[in-house]
């Protein structure tokens, strides 16, 4: 069926096509090149690097495997795993549930202004830089903050407790952060799943009787699992790599955070300080690379479990 | 059927009240001196003191300037960029193009904390630490993945009749892109600006690790120095969190509709 390559046909050959489109492989040379140097390499020697020694001040050596088997031996990186799953959970419930029962909230509310600016309201601490909230938070369990005063108010003094010197309540202090939970972009993610459920499904279940409760859950949750799982799968990828706001509350750049005494270490924060404080590069990138294959394993489990919700399709 | 419409609209504002609370705080309490905030530590104290804000502004105005120059460089770049880029793959067919378009997308995969470490070192070897351009750059190459991604799937969108008709009157390439596609393109050239702006103010770890001199720190990172130089003295501390957090919420404000359909579309990307 196709034409050999010696007939004088409308068929060009790679080259002569490649050689005719020589302009726009120009205007993307640009884009590619920043591409190559700052984001392929940077991938790729991560996959290198992580099985050097990169010691700074020593000389680069290969040692194959050793830091993977390190890894393994390591009790931080254990320990750190066991409180990123707790982090994870929570962080999955808090960003899951609240963002949708203020969706829902929002949903019925009768007008369209007020829908509108009720959402505003609840975007706008998105665009606070994470480091002052952080900052704040950490004010606020300190012994001056807000945290303990409520509770002298309402007579509680005695739960009052260094949140973030107790290895046992640190992480939970953390968790809290961002209470209540409402962030701007689940809403707004959330919201707009409620906004395409058609109409005629929307009046159906009236028509049938349904009360809120039995429409929301009924009616509305089918068509909220295709945004539910976005959020999951963005929120896990999140919550995984994110240790700015751990370091911030429990280190604040003074080198010593994820304490105390690794109580709330992650292994995001643990990458962060063997590279950054105690050098060790290499280590560092092998950290890294564990990190992106779980990410990566767990996205596509994700990926592949979610699928097979069965989805309402829009006639 | 009252006391369902209350319930509903309390449940709202509570919960409102609640994400608002720790910067009303911080906005009360900035104003006050330290004396103040012990004898009056939940309510307002008069008079005010605005000299808490003098202060801060001292320090993080240089911060904000860094913040302004450094995300708007990258912004017009990654504009510049990702809008040609988009361009071409979106309208003209030719080799490889599904192999680049691809391995563009493919970098979305790549999370942060596999490239921290590696794109610190090149940036050490290239000796470009405590410069501007170790901000710029790096984000203006990151910046395009998503932009290139946004802004070729609306160059697709738009109908090849009202391109077809340019070119019969004798438009070329370049004129095509940026008397044609360019203007019809203002929407999502918008949500291109309102991502890339969110991604790129308020990053804190790279800026943090990568620049230590106080003359070129941005915000995020500028924040901490400011933290630490203020311990104890909460008014100005506190009015330098609020400056800091300004600028984006003025703008917010101000391009509301634009914000709201960027934040969205940024994430739908998955």
């Amino acid at each position: 069926m196709s034409p050999t390559s010696g007939r004088a046909s409308e068929r060009l050959g790679l080259a002569e096509r490649m050689w005719k489109n020589r302009l726009l492989y120009l205007c993307l040379v640009p884009t590619f090149t920043l591409l190559l140097i700052f984001n392929y390499y940077p991938a790729l020697s991560a996959f290198q690097k992580a099985f050097y020694r990169y010691d700074v001040g020593t000389k680069a050596e290969f040692i194959g495997l050793s830091h993977l088997l390190r890894l393994v031996r390591d009790p931080v990186i254990w320990k750190s795993a066991g409180n990123l799953l707790k982090l994870g959970l929570f962080g999955l419930a808090a960003g899951l549930i609240p963002p949708l029962i203020a969706a829902e909230l929002i949903f019925h509310l009768r007008s369209e202004r007020w829908r509108y600016y009720s959402r505003v309201i609840f975007v706008i601490p998105m665009v606070v830089p994470g480091v002052a909230i952080s900052l704040i938070w950490r004010f606020m369990y300190g012994d001056a903050g807000p945290v303990s005063a409520f509770l002298e108010l309402i007579g509680a003094e005695s739960l009052i407790r260094g949140w973030l010197s107790d290895p046992h309540t640190v992480l939970y202090a953390i968790m809290f952060v961002g209470f209540p939970f409402i962030t701007g972009l689940n809403l707004l993610i959330y919201y707009s799943g409620l906004a395409n459920i058609p109409d005629s499904i929307l009046d159906a279940a009236k028509i049938d009787g349904a009360g809120i409760l039995s429409t929301i859950f009924r009616v509305h949750l089918p068509f909220l699992m295709s945004p539910a799982r976005i959020l999951s799968i963005m929120t896990v990828i999140a919550v995984v790599q994110g240790f700015e706001r751990i370091l911030i509350i429990t280190g604040a750049g003074e080198g010593t955070g994820g304490g105390p005494g690794y109580a709330s270490m992650v292994p995001g924060l643990y990458m962060y300080y063997q590279a950054f404080s105690f050098k060790r590069m290499g280590y560092a990138c092998a950290i890294g690379l564990a990190m992106f294959v779980v990410l990566l394993v767990i996205t596509m489990l994700q990926m592949k479990y979610m699928r097979s919700e069965t989805e309402y399709v829009p006639e | 059927m009252r006391l369902r419409f209350f319930f509903h609209r309390s449940m709202l504002a509570v919960l409102a009240i609640l994400t608002f609370f720790p910067f009303v705080f911080l906005f009360i309490t900035s104003f006050k001196s330290l004396p103040q905030f012990y004898r009056h530590f939940w309510i307002p104290a008069f008079p005010l003191h605005l000299k808490n804000y003098v202060d801060a502004w001292d320090e993080i105005a240089n911060y904000l300037s860094n913040s302004i120059m450094v995300s708007g460089a990258t912004l017009v770049a990654v504009l510049a960029l990702a809008s040609v880029a988009g361009f071409i793959f979106a309208r003209y067919s030719f080799p490889g193009r599904k192999l680049l378009f691809g391995a563009v997308v493919c970098l979305l995969l790549v999370p942060g904390s596999l490239t921290l470490v590696p794109t610190f070192m090149l940036m050490k070897d290239l000796d470009w630490l405590n410069t501007y351009r170790v901000l710029i750059v790096p984000f203006v190459s990151g910046g395009q993945v998503v932009a290139i991604f946004l802004m070729r799937n609306y160059f697709a969108s738009i109908p090849e009749d009202l391109f077809e008709s340019a070119r019969i009157d004798g438009a070329s390439g370049w004129r095509l892109f940026l008397h044609l596609g360019l203007p019809l393109a203002k929407p999502m050239l918008g949500v291109v600006c309102i991502v890339n702006l969110l991604g790129t103010w308020n990053n804190f770890i790279w800026p943090f690790v990568t620049v230590t001199d106080s003359n070129k720190s941005v915000v995020t990172n500028g924040l901490m120095i400011f933290n630490s130089q203020y311990v104890g003295r909460l008014g100005p501390m506190f009015a330098g969190y609020i400056i800091a957090s300004l600028p984006l919420v003025i703008l917010f404000l101000m391009m509301t509709r634009t914000f709201m359909r960027g934040i969205t579309s940024g994430a739908i990307k998955v």
